[in-house]
């Protein structure tokens, strides 16, 4: 083989080798339940309440992260001396918060979260938060929803399409 | 050989009870104050339940400087199931309750009875029985105030030392 052929063939090999790697800051795309539906249908809220407590989900070491008005801030100036929705001094959860929260929820496990919101929100289960809410997987937090009750169905309609907002609102009204 | 077996196993044994999340926290906390004797007027404002296990809940409760120390304050608590129980606080403000008295069903949070009131999970009442602090949101799993209430005062991430208004006695 010529000094030419050679300069070729590795130069053939080399490129196929580098397309088998994806670049370094390759993005995968998230089939995503609705932000609109997350934010205003309650879901946001309910999440906050139930989840977002300071010694649980309000934190920021946490894989899910949930910011809002019952527990952590991105604001400090949005906490009053008694933080919560409920109480004097501190201010509702603001859009950027919703924000932060759904992007830790449904990032949390982004090919999971798009196969169960591609079949309308079937087998919710796939995803792991919605097992330890239910339980089924270790949660320090215990089991704190049943299937079919409404703070269930708050989370799986959100993630059928079409979020169930009574359901929301009696989820956080029947719990502290 | 049979001594090297001996101490490989000793190895594993020792390095299985490493639980190095819970010996970062404990670190976390520093050293003992040399002036106070480990007991019950040590490390307040600590979560104390990193250490004390024989604890379900403890913390320390402040005047509404945030730094003064409240002695007897009375801490009552109602658990998810409504199960009561209530401590008062020392000369440096901490308070504790023995999990062997009382086991909390989490959440410890406010909840509406059968008659429309309101129960808070968490009310201090210092020296003034209609100035109470009531807590607003719920504790969900850890008995420790001070893993949310810490610092000198509001900030994102807490709200600040548990504290009661002085008021006439």
């Amino acid at each position: 083989m010529n000094k030419r052929a050679l300069v070729v063939v590795v130069a053939l090999v080399a490129a196929a080798v580098a397309c088998q790697f994806a670049p370094s800051d390759a993005r995968i795309g998230i089939d995503a339940p609705d932000f609109g539906q997350f934010e205003t249908g309650g879901v946001g809220d309910f999440m906050d309440h139930r989840c977002g407590s300071l010694d649980c989900h309000g934190q920021t070491t946490r894989n899910l992260v949930m910011y809002g008005c019952y527990g952590l801030r991105l604001d400090p100036d949005d906490t009053g001396l008694a933080p919560g929705c409920r109480a004097a001094g501190g201010v509702d959860t603001q859009d950027d918060e919703y924000q932060a929260s759904y992007r830790s929820l449904v990032g949390l496990e982004p090919a999971v979260m798009s196969e169960v919101v591609d079949n309308g929100g079937a087998h919710p289960e796939l995803l792991t938060f919605i097992r330890k809410a239910r339980g089924w997987d270790a949660h320090k937090g215990g089991a704190l929803v049943v299937p079919g009750d409404d703070q269930d169905n708050c989370m799986t309609s959100w993630l059928a399409g079409n979020v169930n907002s009574t359901a929301c609102a009696n989820a956080i009204a029947e719990t502290p | 050989m049979k001594k090297s077996l001996l101490l490989f196993a000793i190895a594993v044994v020792l390095t299985a009870c490493d639980d190095p999340v819970h010996d970062a926290e404990v670190a976390a906390l520093g050293p003992e104050d040399p002036s106070v004797p480990p007991g019950p007027d040590h490390r307040p404002g600590q979560p104390c339940l990193v250490c004390h296990s024989e604890f379900s809940v403890a913390g320390t409760v402040y005047e509404d400087d945030l730094q003064t120390p409240f002695n007897g304050a009375t801490v009552n608590l109602t658990d998810a199931v409504g199960n009561q129980t209530s401590a008062t606080t020392n000369e440096v403000g901490n308070f504790w309750v023995l999990e062997k008295d009382w086991k909390p069903v989490f959440p410890i949070g406010t909840y509406t009875d059968d008659a429309g009131n309101t129960i808070y999970g968490v009310t201090v009442v210092g020296n003034d029985a209609n100035n109470t602090a009531q807590m607003q949101t719920h504790i969900g799993r850890d008995g420790s105030c001070a893993t949310c209430h810490f610092g000198s005062g509001p900030a994102a991430d807490t709200p600040g030392p548990v504290y009661v208004t002085t008021g006439s006695p």
